[in-house]
């Protein structure tokens, strides 16, 4: 029924799959920074060509890929219209009756927009798509350690973020369930006005939550029955460790921040 | 009458996950017959009788409710819906209302019946499913689990279904509270000679209360007949998963003892009944 293609993670062997969960936090994050430094298109090149060489070599069909596009489609117009119309420069065009110009720099603004929002979903896809949660949250609890002097409960931040992440496809059918049930005795959930329809949400949300509840108390007495008690003293049963792979994630970082450095040097298109 | 017809249906088409859920699945359920629904999890059960009640609609193939094609438009289902109760499984997780009366009066009102002849309705249901009108006005949430079950069949029965649905009533009650539900759903039979499918893995739950089995398995159809029929051949259902009832195995294993006795049998009072009949022939020799 739901369609959750952002944050699903596809199983397999690939280099990129083999990659340290921190090795690849770190490099999203600084490939993050670098999409945003980014100001010609050749240094959009360089990206389209990294990002390419990641995608092909997650082994994860192109289609995911796009299909996590689609659902930030609408937010990637607008952002791409208001930049297109609001930025000031030369004006090269005017749109009739309504008087709203089109400059040459609102054309470029527009296009990096359009560029940076997707080239910053499929990176982050390729993350998600290739680290199963579990191993995602503890490169992130590792991540965050340094903070946890400053008083940040790194562990505990982590454990909710995996128990979250697990409990989503639960809720997903959970719904679905009670939607069919629902339906079952005359609900109905498709006609009506927008108020009629938020109302109808009512016998899918009241269960729904009721739901949640006695799972989070389950979960919380299992967990203690099995002695949780927090971050402290607390070892993991994988070892988060760094291999060859990750030596190729470096190096191919350093490339490819020194070529967008070179391209926002030297290019001027 | 149900009459489904060549129902095939696939989850997750056309992606690495696809599962062929049903296949080709063709059998007809006449006015006012009591079916018992078997096949061990993921058989193809529960998406069954959801396509039977309308909420799924098959990939391929019809389903026909006293002649009107149920696959094929959304008015139709829309008009069928109350003539088609379906009890979900665990169905207490589907209460809301704040008050069990509000919750019984959800399906009525929803098909439209007048409020005049609610009220009469909620009181009926809630009797035949055996609990007392004081709960009424409490919060569904403050009952036992065996009242919340009753309470939510009641919430099907109270749209007076010509065709009533069970899946898995009784998972998760203790023998009493199981007994106590199969009783009531025998009883609604009997009384308002409605069409009943119980759907179900326990085999003692069905021989204790069904005429025929749909036995499934793998999203086909493995047998479709009378209760001795299905039982009779128990090495065939043993290897799709399923047994027979313990009684039919004591009668089977004291047939191979030499014992002279019928092994179809699959009620306690049968069995009881053939045990003495060759006791008391022993002692007549």
């Amino acid at each position: 029924m739901m369609d959750i293609t952002i944050g699903q993670f596809f199983p397999g062997d690939s280099i990129i799959h083999r990659m340290d969960p921190r090795t690849k936090i770190l490099f999203t994050m600084l490939y993050m920074i670098v999409i945003f430094l980014v100001n010609n298109f050749a240094g959009f090149a360089v990206i389209f060509l990294f990002i390419l060489a990641v995608i092909v070599s997650s082994r994860v069909p192109v289609k995911y890929y796009f299909k996590g596009l689609k659902t930030i489609l609408i937010l990637m117009l607008f952002t791409a219209l208001f930049n297109l119309f609001l930025t000031p420069g030369n004006t090269i065009y005017t749109l009739p009756y309504l008087g709203w110009t089109i400059s040459d720099s609102g054309i470029r603004f527009a296009a990096f927009m359009l560029f940076r929002l997707t080239f910053l979903l499929i990176g982050t896809s390729a993350l998600t798509f290739t680290t199963s949660p579990v191993v995602l949250t503890d490169g992130l609890e590792y991540l965050m350690r340094p903070f946890s002097k400053i008083g940040v409960p790194a562990h505990e931040i982590a454990m909710m973020m995996t128990i979250a992440l697990r409990f989503i496809p639960t809720f997903a059918e959970e719904t679905d369930r009670i939607k069919k049930a629902q339906s079952a005795r005359g609900a109905d959930f498709e006609s009506g006005s927008i108020l009629k329809r938020a109302k109808a949400m009512v016998p899918i949300l009241v269960p729904l939550f009721v739901g949640a509840f006695r799972r989070a108390d389950d979960l919380a007495i299992a967990m203690e029955a099995r002695c949780y008690r927090g971050g402290e003293g607390r070892t993991s049963l994988k070892q988060l460790s760094f291999s060859y792979a990750d030596i190729y994630g470096l190096a191919s970082a350093a490339i490819i921040l020194t070529a967008v450095i070179i391209c926002n040097i030297y290019s001027h298109f | 009458m149900i009459e489904v017809k060549n129902v095939s249906y696939v989850y997750s088409a056309g992606t690495p996950f696809e599962v062929k859920a049903l296949d080709d699945v063709s059998f007809t359920i006449g006015e006012g017959e009591f079916i018992g629904l078997i096949g061990h999890t993921g058989s193809g059960k529960s998406t069954l009788v959801n396509i039977i009640s309308g909420i799924v609609k098959p990939t391929s193939g019809q389903v026909l409710i006293d002649n009107i094609d149920i696959t094929n438009q959304k008015s139709v289902t829309r008009a069928l819906k109350g003539k088609i109760g379906l009890v979900f499984q665990y169905p207490e997780y589907q209460l809301f209302e704040e008050t069990v009366y509000k919750d019984i009066a959800f399906g009525p009102k929803n098909i439209g019946v007048p409020d005049s002849e609610i009220d009469d309705r909620v009181k009926e249901a809630l009797k035949t499913v055996g609990l007392s009108e004081d709960i009424l006005n409490k919060s569904p949430f403050e009952l036992s689990g065996g009242q919340k079950r009753r309470v939510a069949i009641a919430g099907i029965l109270s749209m007076k279904p010509k065709i009533l649905i069970l899946d898995e009533p009784t998972a998760g009650l203790d023998p009493g509270g199981r007994d106590e539900i199969l009783g009531r759903i025998k009883e609604l039979h009997s009384d308002y000679s409605i069409t009943v499918i119980l759907v179900s893995h326990s085999m003692e739950d069905v021989a204790k209360i069904c005429e025929k089995v749909i036995v499934m398995s793998q999203g086909k159809i493995l047998k479709y007949s009378y209760l001795d029929e299905v039982f009779k051949d128990s090495e065939e259902l043993r290897e799709n998963g399923l047994s027979v009832p313990e009684i039919t195995t004591i009668m089977q294993k004291l047939k191979s003892l030499g014992l002279d006795v019928r092994d179809d049998i699959f009620r306690i009072e049968d069995a009881k009944e053939e045990i003495l009949k060759i006791l008391k022939g022993g002692e007549d020799q």
